[in-house]
């Protein structure tokens, strides 16, 4: 009988060939736009968690601005200031004890810190600049925590930093190394100087070059590895002054009470996870290991700017095809329930005479079933062939067009473009060690501008159970409405 | 199955139409019995009750009241489904043929339902050439054949069953005389064969002409004549 049945659905729709094309045309194109938003889905889910993986999450340890602001406020309020006093912010210290502590963590793939000091240059002339002090120098305060503030003579800015690669000048191409290599946190005593300061003192990689602990007047003597030049003029600071090396070398050039045996204080600490979505976790444990840290205004905010700004545009695709894809499937219920109304209309007849001559009322379902799912597999066989490139020609579009609005919408913002390669400006308040090109929490990434867009096979098996169930769906109320009657009041047409 | 002591039984049948404003009692405690190889004639102008009556008796509609015996087991326990399969076909007035099949594929549904599935091909062009249908009428699509032609198509489908009980509703109303005889001859040849065989018309001459046993229907009451 079921052979039968598949004869009659099949004569039903090569003798009327008109209504199976245009069911077929609707299903046709909605296997289409489903099998590309399942796939640019798919897709989407793939570069963002490439994504992660690239990025990690990042994670700052700094002051917090805003709590300092309150304190400073109600200092102001309760006239904690006596005449002519300015309001100050006491920014909270990081000692590099903590900062370790909390990157003893399964969730940190690697961390940073940073740390400024002035030195004295000894035995080679440091760059006059506009924004050198006089003579040449800079006036700097004594030690931090000293309550007595002693003018000390400065002209060189000491900027040590754990690693050469998180310099935020090299994050961003703003800085490059011309000659020699980086160092590391096993390069003691080995620098990389400005080529400015190397070419006015014929500096060449493997000089060695002395520094002033502007302190204790004791000279340090280190190495010159690299030569690095700035790709960008900086405003600010004397960047051609500045030399890097690692923290354990800059740590030489702070007061003894800065140091404070070796649990000195540190800046611009920030934490790279494995995994963005572990950041939560990961601010737990640390606050776990330090439950004052709040109430030493210090916080740990995370910063998804990285990735949101690499996945942002793809990530609007990713939505859009949803939505395109439950319209879709909407839509296609609605058409297809629509025309099968029709079309059951249509063959209301028919379906009385089968039930008149002893054909059970899910048999003529199943044949009406079975025409439609004919129909639609033929739409969907053919849609494993065009989908894919429906998938790709939508995604490029609305890619295109989400990168346009970004762009257009960051020149918006900050009226130059390519500002939103900016990321979060990092430093804070008052932080001299952001100036001049040092560590700063600023990152560049790129946006995603392209996705590799191929249907998978759960993609092909998810076209097909939706096909077929959009098809069950349509079907079941037009059916039932009529196959509900009795055959007479069919064939009267009374139903 | 078709058997000289096959009886289909009528008991107190009464049906009731409802507009929603007024009911319409068109079938008034009809009793009557009908016995195999016997040709029936139901007569009643329009309105009289004839086609519900019949379409009480085939499981087309639902019985509200009284019951419909074949063998003395009530259809309602058979079942309408299974009744319609295997006991009862239907020959209407309007033919009702799938119009976008050949006449061969219309009797081979009719094989298909009644479970005749074996050579179903040659089966259902054998039917057709018992009630005049050639083999290129055969299969040619109903829809390009005569009314007369369409009728024995629908007379063959219902002869494929190989069921008891043939009904036929007016399945002369559309055809002139000299096909009218042919059908009536088809249906005097069922009866021989020991089917029963109801015919409703509304022509008197239809029934005389059949040599059946008529009877009358009158404001839903039936009375043999």
């Amino acid at each position: 009988m079921f052979k039968n049945m598949l004869k009659r659905s099949w004569l039903s729709i090569i003798r009327k060939p008109g209504r199976a094309v245009l069911i077929g045309l609707i299903l046709f194109a909605m296997a289409n736009l489903v099998l590309a938003s399942t796939a640019i889905k798919g897709a989407v889910a793939e570069s963002m968690t490439y994504a992660k993986s690239t990025l990690g999450g990042t994670v700052y340890l700094q002051a917090d601005i805003a709590k300092l602001r309150e304190q400073m406020q109600s200092q102001s309020q309760g006239g904690g200031f006596t005449p002519g006093q300015r309001p100050q912010i006491d920014r909270p210290d990081i000692p590099l004890s903590m900062v370790t502590s909390i990157a003893d963590s399964e969730y940190v793939k690697d961390y940073t810190y940073g740390l400024s000091a002035q030195a004295k240059a000894s035995g080679f002339t440091p760059i006059e600049s506009e924004n050198s002090g006089p003579g040449g120098g800079m006036r700097m305060f004594g030690a931090s925590n000293s309550e007595t503030e002693t003018q000390l003579e400065s002209d060189i800015t000491i900027s040590g930093i754990n690693a050469y690669a998180f310099i935020s000048g090299v994050q961003n191409d703003t800085m490059k190394i011309t000659d020699g290599k980086y160092f590391d946190e096993t390069t003691n005593d080995q620098v990389i100087v400005s080529y400015d300061l190397a070419t006015s003192n014929s500096l060449k990689v493997g000089d060695k070059i002395s520094l002033q602990n502007v302190y204790d007047s004791v000279a340090h003597e280190v190495t010159v590895i690299g030569i690095y030049d700035l790709t960008e003029e900086q405003s600010f600071g004397s960047p051609e002054n500045t030399i890097y090396m690692n923290t354990t070398t800059a740590a030489k050039f702070l007061s003894t009470e800065a140091y404070n045996d070796g649990d000195y204080t540190v800046q611009n600490v920030r934490f790279e996870l494995n995994n963005p979505e572990q950041a939560d976790a990961f601010i737990a444990a640390a606050k776990a290991k330090f439950p004052d840290m709040e109430s030493d205004s210090l916080s740990l905010s995370i910063d998804t700017s990285a990735y949101e700004q690499m996945v942002g545009p793809i990530e609007s695709v990713g939505n859009f095809a949803t939505t395109i894809f439950w319209i879709v499937v909407v839509a296609s219920v609605a058409i297809i329930t629509l025309i099968v109304t029709i079309n059951v209309k249509d063959r209301r007849y028919e379906m009385g005479v089968l039930l008149s001559l002893g054909a059970s009322k899910l048999n003529v379902a199943t044949q009406i079933l079975v025409e439609l799912a004919v129909v639609g597999t033929v739409a969907f066989v053919i849609s494993i062939g065009t989908g894919t490139l429906v998938a790709r020609t939508m995604s490029e579009g609305l890619l295109n067009n989400q990168i346009a609005m970004s762009e257009q919408q960051s020149e918006d913002n900050f009226g130059r473009p390519g500002a939103m390669g900016g990321g979060r400006q990092g430093g804070g308040i008052g932080q001299p060690f952001a100036m001049g090109g040092g560590s700063t929490n600023q990152t560049n990434v790129e946006a995603i501008d392209s996705i590799d867009v191929n249907a998978s096979p759960s993609d092909y098996v998810l076209l097909f159970a939706i096909g077929y169930g959009v098809i069950i769906l349509a079907l079941l109320f037009p059916t039932w409405s009529i196959v509900k009657y009795q055959p007479k009041t069919i064939l009267t047409g009374k139903e | 199955m078709a058997d000289k002591k096959n009886v289909l039984s009528i008991k107190d049948l009464t049906h009731t139409y409802s507009d929603g404003q007024r009911e319409v009692k068109v079938l008034k405690k009809v009793n009557v019995e009908f016995e195999a190889g016997k040709l029936y004639a139901i007569v009643g102008e329009s309105g009289s009750g004839k086609t519900t009556l019949i379409s009480l008796l085939s499981a087309l509609d639902e019985i509200q009241s009284g019951d419909v015996l074949y063998n003395g087991k009530s259809i309602k326990k058979i079942g309408g489904q299974k009744f319609r399969q295997h006991y009862v076909n239907i020959v209407f007035q309007a033919f009702n043929l799938i119009k976008y099949m050949t006449a061969r594929e219309n009797v081979e549904v009719g094989l298909d339902f009644s479970g005749h599935t074996d050579n179903e091909k040659q089966r259902a062009y054998e039917l057709l050439e018992e009630v005049g249908i050639s083999r290129e009428q055969s299969d040619s699509l109903v829809q390009h054949l005569s009314g007369g032609q369409q009728q024995r198509v629908a007379i063959a489908r219902s002869m494929a069953g190989d069921v008891p009980i043939i009904v036929a509703d007016e399945p002369t109303g559309n055809l002139d005389e000299n096909t009218e005889e042919k059908i009536l001859q088809i249906f005097k040849k069922l009866a021989n064969d020991g089917k029963i065989v109801i015919v409703v018309t509304h022509s008197q001459k239809v029934a005389a002409h059949a040599h059946a046993i008529v009877h009358r229907m009158k404001n839903g009451v039936l009375d043999q004549k």
